[in-house]
């Protein structure tokens, strides 16, 4: 079992994850100074989504979404949807890994080849989760503190840099996101992945899985907030990694002039808590569907399939953007708030249909 | 048990190997330090001209005699390209390491290219993961080849003689300030902004010009970097220039902070006035449909220099920061007024309305006919080590 503190970070970091270096420099350019108000509304959205899935989970306490949907439409369309998710959740991670092995070789690993960071992420997560949610867990909330004082540290560190102008003309488009709702997508329908943990961690874990999502919708405005402040939205509209570029300029003294690699790690940190996060879903997904014997057999396929995906997702940066823009809301929103609310209204239907035939 | 434990001890092997970033891995020894960034394009023939001026690492701070003292501190490299991502390529026909911008100090561009427009280089240079933007920017006043090939006395490298220089300029003459980096110039031409940049020159050459004679020539003022007035940029583009004094009023106006000397006319003569700027604020009003833009300054007078009179009662103090403010003021007018004339926003008030009120039709229109009044405020804050000057005939006041 989990505590519902871990459960709580884990949510946090699955959710900052990716979304610090992929989204921020879209999110500046569609809404200017206002960009920092983006997030609060998503992570509302999120909240909400959050809430549908709390109610379905409820319905079969010590079930994942897999087993409550075969519970409530049969075998055959039950397994349907265990491999539709387990096909998601492969897929997210194949693009969690991509996003990263994109960062690194554009910043600091330029001749690198991204299958080396692709293989050893899952390799090392693989690891992680055959020992089980309780490790995945307490490793996050382990590294959690070491997450967190460098990245706002080393953002800190820069704030000498802060001019209050860069956020005037504030408050002229607090709607923006309201025309760029892919944001509810990516990062916060993404937190999906976090009900295949539900049946481990400890009862009452609403709470936790609520306040997880609007606390990074929380950071994640306050980080818009500080790269508009200090790079200005003209730059940070038009930088690739913003934060990066942030620290990038930070010179302490007159010798200390590379600390981003500091805030390098931070990042592929968090970025591998998603990774663990949707690998151990998609583990569990099996584990759930087919009740196999081993572990290690079917992790180092998923292991092989999401570094073969990794390589395919997108071509490039530009597509990866326009998936995130066209598609990626309409792909979210069917997984993740289409079928759980399918599965909840035919719960529903059955429940009052069988209390009306024992009334009867 | 063994068999696990072997197991294990492979894997581990195995992830060290993987671990070490060997793609990627560089040596210290292996790399070309850049320190100073000299850019030029010929109008004509639309050439670049890139000079790099890379650390000379076994030169160090080693007495004159030794191995390695006698080498330059730094090499200037040179290559002319159709486009600029040649130079990279035509650099390593001469440069045996590899080329590592991320330590660069200064970079430099040239007149006739700054006035042609620098856009180009900076887009190329954003582009780069590995060049970074925060470093301060200079115009080059005369052949940028020549500054590129010139030695400073004193620091090791141009380049930290340079960004030194501008630090001490900004606070001791305030004829520099923070705002004067690449990046700077990508904000304030992105936003419309106008941006005075520091002008570098050579002074007069005698002797060798390429060998180390600044080192055995007593005279520093020859053979050697001049920061020289600014250059007014907007839209990427040197449009014209400042000299020394109005630099002063510049950096006053856009709030940077640092001591300067002023000479006052006070009570039928002069006093000199050592001032201290704390930064300005701005305040947008309206008068019948007029933007009327009131500028703050707050400053601190001391009178450290003031070898002319020495206030001793509290009128005396009024008077004398009256006295200063009233100066101050009517400098400032003078200045706007003379740089208005040639359509330049130094005060940033196009910058102002589109940040206080950016519903207004015809931003420009509306700058362009502002009022700027300003508010300075000095307060008497120190003075030297006299409390009152000996009064001797002797002297000159």
């Amino acid at each position: 079992m989990i505590s519902r503190g871990q459960f709580y970070f884990l949510t946090v970091n699955f959710t900052l994850g990716t979304t610090l270096f992929v989204t921020i420099n879209n999110m500046i350019e569609e809404a200017g100074p206002d960009a920092w108000m983006m997030p609060l509304w998503a992570g509302l959205g999120g909240m909400l989504a959050a809430l549908l899935w709390i109610a379905l989970l409820r319905c079969a306490p010590g079930r994942s979404p897999v087993e409550i949907a075969r519970d409530a439409w049969g075998p055959i369309a039950g397994l349907i949807v265990g491999i539709l998710y387990l096909l998601v959740f492969c897929t997210i991670a194949a693009w969690v890994l991509r996003n990263l092995s994109d960062f690194m070789n554009v910043t600091i690993m330029p001749k690198t080849p991204p299958t080396i960071f692709h293989i050893m992420f899952l390799l090392v997560g693989a690891y992680a989760v055959a020992q089980g949610s309780e490790t995945v867990g307490r490793m996050n909330a382990v590294i959690t503190p070491f997450l967190f004082f460098p990245f706002w540290l080393s953002l800190a560190l820069a704030a000498e840099e802060w001019k209050w102008e860069r956020l005037e003309p504030a408050f002229r488009d607090p709607w923006a996101f309201f025309q760029y709702p892919s944001l509810l997508a990516f990062p916060f329908l993404e937190a999906f992945a976090l009900t295949m943990f539900w049946p481990k961690v400890r009862p009452g874990a609403a709470g936790a899985l609520v306040s997880g999502i609007a606390s990074a919708a929380v950071s994640l405005s306050l980080v818009l907030f500080m790269v508009t402040g200090l790079l200005g939205p003209e730059r940070a509209a038009r930088i690739n990694f913003p934060i990066y570029t942030i620290v990038q300029e930070v010179s302490i003294g007159r010798v200390l002039v590379i600390i981003h690699s500091v805030l390098t790690v931070t990042l592929i940190t968090l970025i591998f808590v998603k990774l663990l996060v949707l690998l151990y879903a998609a583990f569990e997904t099996i584990d759930r569907l087919f009740r196999p014997t081993v572990r290690w057999p079917h992790l180092l396929a998923l292991a092989i399939l999401i570094s073969a995906g990794a390589r395919t997702v997108y071509e490039n940066p530009v597509q990866n953007r326009l998936l995130i823009d066209r598609y990626l809301l309409i792909y979210d929103g069917f997984y993740s708030v289409l079928i759980p609310a399918l599965l909840l209204v035919t719960i529903w239907i059955r429940r009052s249909l069988a209390g009306r035939a024992r009334k009867g | 048990m063994f068999r696990r434990k072997a197991a294990a001890a492979v894997a581990l092997a195995l992830s060290a190997a993987l671990l070490s970033s060997c793609w990627d891995k560089t040596e210290l020894n292996e790399l070309a330090l850049v320190s100073m960034i000299g850019l030029d394009r010929d109008p004509e023939s639309g050439i670049y001209t890139i000079r790099l001026q890379v650390i000379n690492p076994t030169s160090g701070s080693t007495a004159r005699g030794t191995p390695g003292g006698e080498q330059s501190p730094v090499y200037t490299y040179e290559a002319n390209v159709r486009t600029l991502a040649e130079a990279d390529l035509k650099f390593y026909h001469l440069i045996p390491r590899k080329l590592f911008l991320h330590h660069a100090k200064a970079v430099l561009i040239s007149g006739r290219a700054a006035r042609q427009g620098m856009r180009d280089f900076i887009n190329f240079s954003e582009l780069q993961p590995s060049a970074r933007t925060s470093v301060p920017l200079f115009v080059v006043d005369g052949s940028i080849g020549e500054v590129m090939r010139t030695y400073t006395p004193l620091e090791r490298t141009p380049a930290e003689s340079l960004s030194s220089r501008i630090e001490l300029l900004a606070d001791y003459a305030l004829q520099s300030g923070r705002d004067v980096e690449v990046r700077d110039v990508i904000e304030r031409s992105e936003r419309d902004e106008w941006i005075v940049l520091p002008m570098v020159a050579v002074t007069p050459k005698t002797g060798n010009l390429d060998s180390r004679d600044v080192d055995a020539s007593i005279d520093a003022n020859r053979n050697q970097l001049r920061l020289n007035g600014g250059a007014v940029i907007r839209n990427y583009r040197m449009v014209g220039r400042l000299d020394d004094n109005e630099l002063v009023l510049y950096h006053l106006l856009n709030g940077d902070k640092g001591t300067f000397v002023r000479r006052v006319p006070f009570r039928n003569g002069h006093v000199t006035a050592v001032l201290l700027s704390r930064g300005t604020k701005r305040r947008l009003d309206w008068e019948n449909g007029r933007p009327v833009v009131r500028i703050r300054l707050s400053l601190e007078l001391s009178t450290l220099a003031m070898n002319e009179y020495h206030p001793r009662t509290l009128e005396d103090i009024r008077a004398l920061e009256k006295a200063v403010s009233e100066s101050i003021t009517d400098e400032l007018d003078a200045f706007l007024d003379k740089t208005r004339a040639k359509g330049w926003d130094l005060a940033g008030i196009r910058s102002l309305l589109g940040r206080k009120a950016p519903k207004l039709p015809n931003p420009d229109r509306a700058a362009a006919d502002a009022k700027i009044r300003f508010e300075i405020k000095t307060l008497f804050t120190g003075m030297g080590n006299l409390s009152r000057l000996y009064e001797g005939s002797g002297g000159t006041s």
